[in-house]
C-alpha cells in the first residue's frame, strides 16, 4: 500500500479542535443575545431559536459534509489500489565467450536498455567502445532466479563473436553474464492508465527542487492551501493580462487529479481546498509528494495515458527516473503545466523554452547555481525518437503473451498487480524479421507492379528444441495493433502439409524409404459428395516414376497424392495431429494431401517445431516466468517435451527437406545464404496463388512466413517468390546456425541412384547420398554407368 | 504447458569451481560453500569448446541448486544452458533428474529419451535408462521399470 494512515491520535485532536472552535462561536453569539432589549427579547428569542436551529442544522450539515469529504479522501488515498500494469520483458541477452553477437546487435541491445554511449564509462548504464573492446557498466536487475548485480564488464567482439568476457576492473574472466531484460511493454487496463511506481526515495532531489521552484514554493510550509502563493499568482496573472501562473499547491493539484472531475466551478474549487486541507492533515509531506509523483499526467501515447514521473522517464528518455539528469527532470517538471502543449517530441522549441524557465526558477531560488543552470540550458532535450516508443514495437507478440497469460490470470491481476512478465522475445531477431519483411515486400510490389501496400504478411520464429517464440510479426507494419495474422489468420497451408504426408510414410520403414518410387500420374477421384477431384502438378506435367525424396523436393502434387493414398488418409491425419495440430482440423479427404487445411502461421510453426526437434513436440511458449510486484516468483512456464514420432524417420524426412533447399523448390534461398545453406524447408502455394508460404528450420530456429492479401485475392506469388525471400533475407541479416548432421543410431547414409530405387557408388554420376533407417535401404545396386571407380561401383560391375 | 510451481525460489546458489581455470558465475555472492565434484554421471565430459564453458558452469550451478533443494532454480539454470546448447545431452539428462525430484515422472522419461537421442556417452545413456526406470517405478509400471533397468545395466 502506498499510503499508510497516520496514527489516529492526530485525527482525533483535529476533530476536537474543530468542535471546540464551533463551541466558542456559539457561546459568543449567545452573549450578544443577552444584550438585546427586554421588549424585543421574546420576539428575538424566538427568532434566535429559529436561527440557532438553522445554524445548528447548517453546522450539522457542514460537519456531515466534511466527514463525507474526509471519507472520500480516505477511500481514495488509503484504499487506492494503484493499478500497476504488468510489465513485459524480452529475453535478457546472454554474454559468454563464444556467443554469436555482432557489433550491430550489441549496440542495438544496449540502446534498447537505454544505456548511454560515452567516451569513458563512469557510471551505471553506460558503455564505450574502442577497437572492438566494449566497456559496459550494467544495471542491477532482479531475475526470476535471483539478482544480477550491476558491474563493469569488458567484452571483446571478433567476427561477430564474443571472444573475451571479463570484469573490467579486476580483469578476471567471467563465464556467463546476463544483461538486464529489456522492457518491451505493459498490459494496461481499459482506462489506459499506465504508470511505473516510484517511491519517495527514488525521486531525485533535483526533481523535487524543480517541482517546488515552479509549482509550489511553500510546499513544506503550507497546509494544503497557500494564500500567499495564490496572491502572487493572481498578481502575476493580472500584470500579464493572462494566466501565466497557477496558484494551486501540489496538494491541490493532486486532489484535483486524484479525486475530482475536471469541471470548473466555485463549488469544485471550494471542495478542492477543503480536501487539500484534509489530505494535509492526514498524510505527511513525503507521502503527498510520492502520490503526486505517481499521479501527475505527463503525456498521451495514442490510447494510453502516461501517469507519473516514473513512466514519463521511460517514455521520454528510456531510462529509470533516478538516472535522469538535471535538464531532463527540468523538462518533465515543465510539462506538468501542460503535457501536450509542451510535448517535447511534437513541440521541441516550446518544450525547451519551458524547460529553461524551470531551470532559471531553480537557480533564482537557490536550488542550483547559475552555472549549473546555464550548463543544463545548453543541453539538448535528449528525448528518444517517437519511433522508439516502446509499447507499440511488439503489439503482435504482446498479444500472444496476453493470450497465454489469460489462461492463468484474471484480466484485473494483469492490469493492476504490477506483475513482471519475462518472455521469450528476441528483440534483435524480431527487428531483423520486421526490417526484412518490409524491404522484401516493397521490392516484390515494385518488381511485380503490385499496388503498393496491398501485400500483407505474418511471421513466426521459434526455438526448435524448446518451442520458445523468438519473434512474431502479425503484419508488415511492426507497430500495427490490428489484425494479428500470425495468431488469427486461418489460411489453407498448401504444400506445407506435405512433410506430414511423407513423415507418415517414412515412419513405416518396412514399406517406405527416401528412394521408394512413387507414381506421378494424373488421378481422378470421386468424392463422397459426388464431385470429382482431379489434382494437377504445378506445371501441369506428369513425371511417372519418381523417388520419394524428389516428390517432396520438387513438391510434386501427383506423387504426393499417390503416396498419401497408399499410406492411408487416416495415417496422414494422425501425423498432422501428432505434430501438434488440434484434432478435427485436418479431415481425411484426399485434398488434405495437398494442403486443404486452414491453419494460422503459429499452428504451422508448432508442426515444424516438432519436426525440427526430432519428433519431440514442445508447446510453443511466449512466457518463461512471472514475478509479482515484489519480485517473488509466481509461476514458471518450464520446458516440456513429448516425443510424438520416433527420431529416425524424422531425421530422414529432414534430409529430404534439406534437399528442398539444396536443389528443390526452395533453392532460391542460395541467393540469400550462399551455395550451401544447410537448412531444411518447404514452400507452400495455394490455389490461384492466394497464399504464399515458407516454413524452414536450422539449428537455432524454426520459422514460418505467410504472404497474401487480406481480401484473399490472388497475389501472383508462389511460396518461393513471396514468403521465401523474407525468410532468406531475415536469416541473412540475423545469422543462423545450420542443421546438425549426425544421424541418430539406427540410421546410416548410403549412396543411391538419384532417380531409381538402387544403391550406387559415390563416384557414380547421378548418385546422391541419403540417410536410411537400417533395413530400409535399396536392396539392389546399379552398375555405375558413369565409369565411377568407387568400391561399390567396382563391386557392382564385378557381381551384377 | 505450465509447470505450475508456486513455491518461492531462493537466489542463485553460490558457485565456486575448483580447477586450474578459476571459473566464476556472475553474479558471485560471497560464500564459503564449496562445490562437490559432480555426482552421478560423473564421468560425463562436456566438450571443451568455448561456449560450453558457460554451459558447464550452468550445469554445475544446477547441480548445486538441486542438491540444495532449489529445484526450480535448477530447472531455470538447465533451461538457460539448453538455450545456448540445445543439443547437449548432459543438459537434457540433468533436467530429467530434476524432474524426477520434482515428481514429474512422465517428463522424466521424455527428457531422458531426448538425451539418449543426442548420441550421448554410454555412461550417460545408462544413467538416462536409470532415470527412466525410476520414473516408471514411481508410476507403478514395474515391468517397464525392470526393462529400463536391464538396459541400463547392459550398457554399463
Amino acid at each position: 500500500m502506498l499510503f499508510k494512515r497516520k496514527p489516529s491520535r492526530k485525527k482525533v485532536t483535529r476533530k476536537k479542535k474543530t468542535v471546540r472552535k464551533k463551541a466558542r462561536a456559539t457561546k459568543s453569539s449567545r452573549s450578544k443575545t443577552k444584550r438585546s432589549t427586554k421588549r424585543q427579547a421574546g420576539l428575538l428569542r424566538r427568532w434566535w431559536r429559529g436561527l440557532l436551529a438553522v445554524g445548528l442544522l447548517g453546522l450539522l450539515l457542514t460537519f456531515a459534509y466534511s466527514i463525507h469529504l474526509s471519507q472520500s479522501v480516505r477511500v481514495a488515498f488509503d484504499g487506492k489500489r494503484w493499478s500497476i500494469p504488468a510489465r513485459v520483458f524480452a529475453r535478457p541477452l546472454e554474454l559468454y565467450v563464444g556467443a554469436q553477437i555482432s557489433d550491430e546487435q550489441l549496440r542495438y541491445e544496449l540502446g534498447l536498455l537505454g544505456y548511454r554511449a560515452v567516451s569513458k564509462v563512469s557510471d551505471n548504464a553506460q558503455w564505450s567502445e574502442s577497437n572492438g573492446v566494449y566497456q559496459i557498466a550494467s544495471r542491477a536487475f532482479e531475475f526470476w532466479d535471483g539478482p544480477q548485480w550491476g558491474q563493469k564488464l569488458r567484452v571483446v567482439l571478433q567476427n561477430d563473436q564474443v571472444v573475451e568476457l571479463d570484469d573490467a576492473g579486476t580483469r578476471q574472466s567471467l563465464d556467463i553474464v546476463r544483461l538486464e531484460a529489456p522492457s518491451i511493454g505493459s498490459i494496461y487496463p481499459a482506462h489506459r492508465e499506465d504508470r511505473i511506481l516510484v517511491r519517495r526515495s527514488e525521486i531525485p532531489d533535483h526533481l523535487v527542487a524543480a517541482l517546488l521552484a515552479v509549482e509550489d514554493r511553500r510546499f513544506y510550509e503550507h497546509w494544503g492551501i497557500d494564500p500567499r502563493g495564490l496572491a502572487r499568482a493572481m498578481f502575476n496573472n493580472l500584470r500579464a493580462g493572462r494566466v501565466v501562473q497557477g496558484g494551486s499547491t501540489l496538494t491541490q493539484q493532486l486532489v484535483k487529479n486524484f479525486l475530482l472531475s475536471s469541471e470548473r466551478s466555485i463549488t469544485r474549487k471550494v471542495n478542492e481546498a477543503l480536501m487539500a486541507f484534509i489530505v494535509e492533515s492526514r498524510y505527511s509531506k513525503d507521502e503527498i509528494l510520492e502520490a503526486y509523483a505517481n499521479e501527475i499526467f505527463l503525456g498521451q501515447d495514442r490510447e494510453r495515458s502516461i501517469h507519473g514521473f516514473g513512466l514519463a522517464a521511460q517514455f521520454y528518455f528510456n531510462r529509470p527516473l533516478h538516472e535522469l539528469r538535471l535538464h531532463e527532470t527540468a523538462l518533465l517538471v515543465g510539462m506538468v503545466k501542460g503535457a501536450s502543449y509542451y510535448n517535447p517530441r511534437r513541440n521541441p522549441e516550446r518544450a525547451k523554452t519551458r524547460r529553461n524557465v524551470v531551470l532559471t526558477a531553480m537557480a533564482d531560488q537557490g536550488y542550483i547555481t547559475q552555472a549549473q543552470a546555464e550548463r543544463a540550458k545548453k543541453a539538448p532535450l535528449g528525448v528518444t525518437q517517437q519511433g522508439k516508443v516502446k509499447d507499440h514495437r511488439y503489439p503482435a507478440f504482446i498479444q500472444m503473451v496476453r493470450d497465454q497469460l489469460r489462461r492463468d490470470y484474471h484480466d484485473e491481476d494483469l492490469t493492476s498487480e504490477g506483475l513482471r512478465i519475462f518472455t521469450t522475445l528476441d528483440p534483435w531477431a524480431q527487428r531483423q524479421a520486421s526490417v526484412s519483411a518490409n524491404e522484401q515486400l516493397s521490392l516484390i510490389e515494385s518488381q511485380r507492379k503490385i499496388n503498393k501496400g496491398t501485400l500483407e504478411m505474418a511471421m513466426v520464429m521459434v526455438s526448435p528444441q524448446g518451442g520458445e517464440v523468438r519473434a512474431l510479426l502479425g503484419s508488415r507494419n511492426p507497430s500495427s495493433a490490428g489484425f494479428n495474422r500470425a495468431l488469427l489468420a486461418q489460411r489453407p497451408i498448401g504444400s506445407l502439409v506435405k512433410p506430414a504426408v511423407y513423415l507418415a510414410a517414412l515412419a513405416q520403414p518396412g514399406r517406405y524409404s527416401l528412394t521408394t518410387l512413387l507414381n506421378d500420374k494424373a488421378v481422378d477421384i470421386k468424392m463422397p459428395n459426388g464431385s470429382r477431384w482431379q489434382p494437377k502438378n504445378y506445371d501441369k506435367k506428369e513425371y511417372g516414376n519418381v523417388p520419394l525424396y524428389q516428390g517432396l523436393m520438387r513438391s510434386l502434387n501427383l506423387s504426393t497424392v499417390d503416396l498419401g493414398l497408399s499410406v492411408g488418409l487416416e495415417n496422414v491425419v494422425e501425423m498432422v495431429e501428432k505434430l501438434g495440430i488440434t484434432e478435427g482440423k485436418a479431415q481425411p479427404y484426399p485434398s488434405l494431401l495437398l494442403g486443404a487445411v486452414s491453419l494460422s502461421p503459429v499452428e504451422v510453426a508448432q508442426m515444424y517445431q516438432t519436426i525440427a526437434a526430432g519428433g519431440y513436440r514442445a508447446p510453443l511458449r511466449a512466457i518463461r516466468e512471472v514475478l509479482d510486484a515484489k519480485n517473488q516468483p509466481l509461476q514458471r512456464y518450464g520446458l516440456e517435451v513429448t516425443q510424438v514420432v520416433d527420431n529416425k524417420p524424422v531425421f530422414v524426412l529432414e534430409s529430404a527437406m534439406k534437399q528442398v533447399v539444396d536443389q528443390g523448390t526452395a533453392r532460391g534461398l542460395k541467393r540469400y545464404l550462399g551455395e550451401n545453406p544447410n537448412l531444411a524447408g518447404k514452400t507452400g502455394t495455394t490455389d490461384d496463388l492466394r497464399d504464399s508460404w515458407y516454413a524452414g528450420f536450422g539449428g537455432d530456429h524454426v520459422a514460418v512466413v505467410w504472404v497474401g492479401r487480406d481480401d484473399n485475392k490472388p497475389t501472383g506469388l508462389t511460396g518461393s517468390s513471396g514468403a521465401l525471400p523474407i525468410y532468406g533475407q531475415t536469416l541473412r541479416r540475423l545469422g543462423y546456425s545450420p542443421l546438425m548432421q549426425d544421424p541418430p543410431s539406427g540410421v546410416s547414409y548410403e549412396w543411391v541412384d538419384e532417380s531409381a530405387d538402387l544403391l550406387a557408388g559415390p563416384n557414380c554420376s547421378e548418385s546422391i547420398r541419403l540417410p536410411f533407417i537400417q533395413g530400409s535401404e535399396p536392396k539392389r545396386s546399379r552398375a555405375c554407368a558413369g565409369g565411377g571407380s568407387s568400391r561399390s561401383g567396382l563391386l557392382d560391375r564385378l557381381f551384377n | 504447458m505450465l509447470s505450475g510451481c508456486f513455491s518461492s525460489v531462493k537466489g542463485p546458489a553460490p558457485v565456486e569451481i575448483r580447477g586450474d581455470q578459476p571459473a566464476r558465475v556472475y553474479p558471485s555472492r560471497k560464500s564459503d560453500l564449496k562445490v562437490q565434484p559432480l555426482e552421478r554421471p560423473s564421468g560425463v565430459a562436456i566438450a571443451k569448446a568455448q561456449p560450453n564453458r558457460a554451459v558447464e558452469v550452468l550445469v554445475r550451478r544446477a547441480d548445486d541448486q538441486k542438491r540444495d533443494g532449489d529445484l526450480m532454480g535448477a530447472s531455470a539454470s538447465l533451461e538457460r544452458g539448453l538455450r545456448i546448447a540445445p543439443n547437449e545431452p548432459v543438459l537434457w539428462n540433468r533436467l530429467a533428474a530434476v524432474r524426477l525430484d520434482q515428481k514429474r515422472f512422465s517428463q522424466v522419461e521424455q527428457l531422458a529419451k531426448k538425451s539418449n537421442d543426442l548420441n550421448p556417452s554410454s555412461r550417460l545413456r545408462a544413467d538416462n535408462w536409470d532415470l527412466i526406470a525410476n520414473a516408471r517405478e514411481a508410476l507403478g509400471d514395474k515391468r517397464g521399470a525392470k526393462a529400463a533397468r536391464s538396459k541400463a545395466t547392459t550398457i554399463q
